[in-house]
């Protein structure tokens, strides 16, 4: 066993490095599977390094609190600038963290007590390996239940398409938030574990340098999973270990590896390791389960069905009253006012470019209105963020198509019942009976969803590789798992052929007769007049007409605004 | 004194504007943060120092080899990296990170060729000439770096604003499709940004290190740095901005290091920077743009 003390003599300190490495790896992952690229995670690092180093070298404190300071400090910073520096996308968000990080370390540079640019020096030698291999084991695991829970699922969302994701009744801020709080934490503790096994730090080590090794290693190993971030920061810690014959050319190995990742390995090393969501087993099980559920779902229709009845026949479900929508000068809506009843199938029809989608945009709380009330089951939306709209029961399709893409189709539908899905994180970290049984319920009605629009054969497929028509299909499912009491559906038609329209006018009458309300734009004349009760017509912004089908078809405003006026041929 | 600062500033901040300049264009007609546009900078720079050392170049040669060492560099770049990454619709931040390992790539292999030490012009070949105007101590140098920087500026903005290539280039900032709808040739319109981009940052590079007389493999990263700092000041993508920003920045840090501490200036500017993101993202002076990059 001499040998293994020899090598753990000389080594010690590099399986180390692997240790925080993979930490660091693994805190940035989080920020990345929202698809935001933050390069704030090495001066959070920092941070959490100079706090626990200082505490123990001035406070005294015993190593267990220490570390966790040095994890609650960056969270708190990042908790203080999050709010405005994540509302931020893209490269702005990227460049906005990289001045952060440059204005900690030129702050750390320049304060008497952190040493300036000579760093801190002789800081007690308090990490053990098993320190290392235990917080490592905890992150991977926390991390894990994450990804497999409704929280794992609102971050892959968020990162296929923000906008979708808040009318799923996802509140975006709050989980991007929740990446960039949780990647400091875990930064700051591999910082803290760092400063006490080097003995000395200085604020040179976290730099631009560093918040890029970090970004490399997840990028190499992969965002697909947990194991690519560990195993990439294995790799690129041990390279230069490896290459020490290269001398100064060491690091053109990792720039090297970053290009032709980035170039021939677009997923990272591990690739996307796509998680079953449903195995073939489980599909057998719920399909004969199926049968007795059939019952039930009949029954929560019915159920669904007698809601509107209670609230007063003469209330309508959606009601607006004038309103208006400008963007600068250019007035998209003006004094529009309809009513949507409960239980019924609506029109709104129009030329193209009469405001039809801002109505719907503005409904479900992307855009704020100019002027106006928009009232849901007599409660007033307007001022309310996407989620909490779709929260209060209102689901919406899009015209062109928004799903997430790279996700199952079964995770799709679940996506949709976030906000229905109620297990806190005690629950979720310790996978407790509650939590297995919400996510099997919610993995069921999924399953029932699917089996209704039938796409349940494919339900682990990627939404991706669905045709066009399988793909509206999926965005109906999507949107009815979020419980809606008001379906709005964008031009559901579009694209599609004679037969596929008359299969999906019979899917919507079956939806009105499941209990739901439709309110739904089109352009299809036949499609809209033989499907909706009642409807109203939108030109240049105004409303010109509205009632039933038959009252629409020999308006003479309509007439003129689809056809012209006849002195003008 | 004050006089005597303003012209260090302006000395500075003319190189600022130069490096920044062809940073935003890059950005402006790819739409790519070419982060390895420092590392480019610093390769210009040792491109003099080997022209002016083992060929005995004069220095106008040497400039001119830096502007064509590192436009070459800037076009592989653009064929080998870039336009992969283009032809596979890769989401927008991954050109930016691959440019990050170009960046790696280059820093290493100077100080793997040239050692990490500080390397210097022989004193003989620099401008010795020194005015005194007044009070100011001018170095002929310094009017040199300044005139250069401008008039390289003055002739990318003659070609932008005037010529058919100009009018080219604007149409892809504005959308590639339609560009290439139009019949221009996008892609090698991109080729040509490039090396553009990349000489006048090699140009910049060998302007610092004559002015400091001092080139590292590292002198590229602070000044990616503030390269960042300017374009976003002066809205990304925008030329006037990256000009105006590259002197505002140039008059902050001297100002602030002769009436601050000497670091605590680059705090306060990645400050101000950071602040600036937040409260306008598209610049001080950029359009009110909602550009979702």
């Amino acid at each position: 066993m001499i040998w293994l003390a020899d090598f753990w003599a000389t080594y010690s300190t590099l399986v180390f490095s692997v240790g925080v490495h993979m930490l660091l790896a693994l805190s940035i992952w989080l920020t990345l599977s929202c698809g935001l690229l933050s390069l704030a995670n090495a001066a959070f690092m920092g941070i959490g390094a100079y706090v626990s180093a200082l505490l123990t070298l001035n406070a005294d404190w015993s190593f267990p609190a220490v570390l966790a300071a040095g994890g609650i400090a960056p969270a708190l910073v990042a908790l203080l600038i999050g709010a405005p520096v994540l509302r931020l996308s893209g490269v702005y968000l990227a460049m906005a963290t990289l001045a952060f990080g440059e204005v900690v370390r030129i702050t750390v540079l320049n304060l008497d007590i952190t040493g300036g640019p000579e760093g801190l020096n002789g800081i007690p030698l308090a990490t053990e390996g098993w320190h290392i291999v235990l917080l490592l084991a905890l992150a991977v695991y926390g991390l894990t239940r994450l990804r497999r829970s409704r929280i794992g699922r609102a971050f892959e969302a968020i990162k296929e398409d923000e906008v979708a994701a808040r009318l799923m009744g996802i509140p975006v801020d709050r989980y991007k938030l929740l990446a960039f709080v949780l990647g400091g934490f875990i930064a700051g503790i591999a910082g803290a574990l760092n400063a006490h096994f080097t003995f000395f730090i200085s604020p040179r080590e976290y730099g631009f340098e560093a918040a890029v090794d970090i970004l490399t290693m997840a990028v190499l190993g992969g965002t697909g999973s947990l194991l690519g971030p560990v195993l990439g920061a294995g790799i690129l810690t041990l390279l230069p270990e490896l290459l020490r014959s290269l001398h100064d050319f060491r690091s053109l190995v990792n720039g090297a590896v970053l290009v032709l990742v980035v170039l021939f390995l677009p997923k990272g090393i591990v690739g996307g390791v796509r998680r079953k969501t449903l195995g073939a087993e489980l599909s057998t099980k719920l399909s004969t389960k199926l049968d007795q559920s059939a019952g039930k779902a009949e029954q929560n229709a019915a159920r669904e069905a007698q809601q509107p009845s209670t609230a007063a026949p003469s209330t309508p479900l959606l009601s607006i009253r004038h309103l208006g929508k400008h963007f600068g000068g250019l007035h998209v809506l003006h004094d529009v006012s309809f009513n949507v009843p409960a239980g019924s199938i609506y029109g709104l029809i129009g030329p193209n470019g009469a405001g039809k989608t801002t109505v719907f945009n503005l409904v479900t709380g992307l855009l704020p209105p100019s002027a106006g009330q928009i009232d849901f089951q007599e409660q007033s939306l307007v001022g309310k963020a996407p989620h909490a709209i779709t929260r209060q029961g209102v689901a919406r399709t899009f015209q062109n198509i928004r799903l997430f893409k790279e996700m199952t189709i079964l995770e799709n539908v679940m996506v949709g019942m976030h906000a229905h899905l109620s297990y806190g994180a005690p629950a979720l970290l310790l996978n407790t009976s509650t939590f297995r049984q919400a996510e099997q319920q919610a993995r069921q009605r999924a399953y029932e969803l699917l089996t209704w629009v039938d796409l349940h054969a494919k339900a682990d497929q990627v939404a991706d590789n669905l045709s066009y028509g399988d793909q509206r299909k999926l965005e109906f499912a999507r949107a009815l798992a979020t419980e809606p009491r008001l379906l709005l559906l964008d031009e559901p038609v579009a694209g599609m052929n004679p037969a596929e329209k008359t299969a999906l006018m019979a899917e919507i009458r079956a939806i009105r007769d499941r209990g739901y309300s439709v309110f739904m734009i089109e352009h299809d004349m036949r499609f809209v007049m033989g499907l909706c009760d009642r409807m109203a017509v939108l030109n240049f912004g105004r409303i010109i007409a509205e009632g039933t089908p038959e009252e629409i078809r020999s308006n003479p405003e309509v007439i003129e605004a689809y056809l012209g006026k006849e002195d003008e041929q | 004194m004050l006089e005597q600062q303003l012209l260090n500033a302006l000395t500075l901040g003319s190189v600022y504007a130069l490096f920044a300049l062809g940073f935003t264009l890059v950005f402006g007609v790819l739409a790519v943060i070419n982060l390895s546009h420092g590392a480019v900078f610093m390769a210009g720079s040792y491109a003099a120092l080997v022209l002016v050392t083992r060929f005995d170049a004069p220095l106008w040669l040497a400039l001119l080899g830096a502007a064509l060492f590192s436009g070459v560099i800037g076009l592989l770049v653009d064929v080998l990296v870039l336009k992969p990454l283009r032809a596979r619709n890769a989401p927008h931040l991954i050109p930016m990170i691959a440019t990050i390992g170009v960046g790696i790539m280059l820093t290493s292999s100077a100080q793997g060729l040239f050692g990490a030490e500080i390397r210097r012009f022989p004193e003989e070949i620099l401008p010795a000439a020194d005015f005194i105007i007044g009070d100011i101590h001018v170095r002929a140098l310094e009017l040199a770096i300044v005139a250069i920087a401008f008039l390289l500026m003055a002739v990318l903005f003659t070609v932008l604003k005037r010529s058919q290539l100009g009018r080219a280039l604007r149409a892809i900032a504005e959308s590639p499709k339609a560009a290439c709808l139009l019949g221009i040739n996008v892609e090698a319109l991109f080729h040509v940004t490039s090396f553009a981009a990349a000489a006048l940052g090699g140009v910049a590079g060998v302007l610092i290190g004559l002015d400091f007389n001092a080139i590292t493999p590292q002198m590229g990263q602070p000044i990616l740095h503030k390269g960042i700092a300017v374009i976003i000041l002066g809205g990304m993508g925008d030329i006037r901005g990256a000009l105006i920003g590259g002197l505002f920045l140039g008059f902050a840090e001297v100002i602030s290091k002769a009436y601050l501490s000497s670091q605590m200036g680059d705090a306060v500017a990645f400050g101000l920077l950071f602040l600036i993101l937040l409260v306008r993202p598209s610049g001080l002076f950029g359009r009110v743009l909602e550009r979702k990059a």
